[in-house]
């Protein structure tokens, strides 16, 4: 027993590190579209950046923005190089996101734009199409089991998993992007 | 991971400081938010076709052009039946329509007017509404932003596209 509880050290030294730099605590979203489908202030200027991470910004976030890195180009290897500026760390090979963190995924329609989807505590992915609403299906209408096989029209190409610090509070994550 | 989330709790409790430091930096760059680029003296037209990046926008500022869409706007009927507190705005992933921002209130139009096909919803202070037309609004803002030049040859493909209806359910 105490040889496990001293293997856990690190791992619980590294989440308590990782809350001191957020100055907050991870947990996963729940689908609580109400709050971003306003019709108004809040629909209008956040996008699929901000909902992914749960982050209210009013600002349209674009990765890397905060951070003084924004993306060069609509690829994927730039856009994720934008977001890990912003301190959004690729899922661990384990599949499993560290620190209660939320898995986030990062689509792009090359050369035209970008989108992201985020799991809600239901087991599925919801995502918010620019300024239009929070929703949880596809353009098909579908529930999206699975963002790389859901109807993502022109975003064809699937660049990976990311791991968002989001909160069970919505418009309330702690990733720094603006 | 339920202990290692206990102590993380505890150490962000002691960081509460931090916290607060971010959250008026994350306020301040809230209000920071981008104006229109018509302020007052014109119409800001965001043409929705993007997800990530911000939508294109032009402007109408013609007084001629901004005087038709009033008229368009006056021959939509109101749609009783619709919920006013729910954008008409569809959640897709392409073409989702037009949003018109008048902050300055001109030609007696509503201070924000969002357009889908034959919808139009309006907001104007706390009153919203939604109206139906037969999509003369669309079309008429469809040409404008052809003629506006601001929309490069793969945005206005996406427009075309998306009005022509082949982007799934609405």
């Amino acid at each position: 027993m105490r040889a496990s509880t001293t293997a856990r050290v690190p791992a619980m030294l590294a989440a308590g590190l990782a809350a001191l730099a957020l100055g907050a605590c991870c947990s996963q979203p729940t689908f609580t579209p109400t709050f971003w489908n306003d019709a108004g202030t809040i629909q209008y200027h956040n996008n699929c950046y901000n909902y992914s991470n749960n982050h209210r910004t009013d600002t349209f976030a674009q990765p890397g923005r905060a951070a003084g890195a924004m993306y060069a180009g609509l690829t994927c290897a730039d856009v994720l190089a934008a977001a890990a500026a912003d301190g959004i760390p690729r899922l661990p090979t384990t599949g499993v996101c560290p620190d209660s963190r939320d898995k986030i995924a990062l689509v792009v329609a090359p050369g035209i734009d970008f989108h992201w989807y985020r799991l809600d505590t239901s087991g599925f992915w919801t995502h918010k199409p620019g300024a239009t609403q929070a929703t949880n299906v596809d353009n098909s209408g579908n529930p999206i089991t699975n963002p790389e096989t859901a109807n993502r029209g022109i975003y064809t190409d699937f660049c990976g998993y990311f791991c968002s610090c989001s909160d069970a509070k919505e418009g309330n994550g702690h990733e720094k992007i603006n | 991971m339920r202990r290692s989330t206990e102590i993380c709790r505890r150490i962000a409790r002691a960081a509460a400081a931090a916290g607060l430091a971010a959250a008026i930096s994350m306020a301040l760059s809230a209000n920071a938010a981008a104006e229109p680029p018509a302020g007052t003296s014109g119409l800001t037209i965001q043409v929705l076709i993007y997800s990530g990046r911000p939508d294109p926008l032009f402007v109408i500022r013609d007084p001629a052009q901004i005087a038709k869409l009033k008229q368009l706007l006056d021959q939509a009927a109101p749609d009783q039946a619709a919920d006013a507190a729910k954008s008409i705005l569809p959640s897709l992933l392409g073409y989702k329509g037009f949003l018109i921002l008048n902050p300055g209130a001109l030609g007696g139009l509503p201070r924000e007017v969002a357009v889908y096909q034959q919808r139009v919803q309006t907001r104007d202070g706390g009153s919203r509404r939604v109206l139906s037309d037969s999509g003369a609004i669309e079309s008429f803002l469809a040409g404008e932003a052809e003629r506006s030049k601001a929309l490069d040859a793969r945005a206005l493909e996406i427009l075309r596209t998306g009005r022509g209806g082949n982007q799934g359910p609405r």
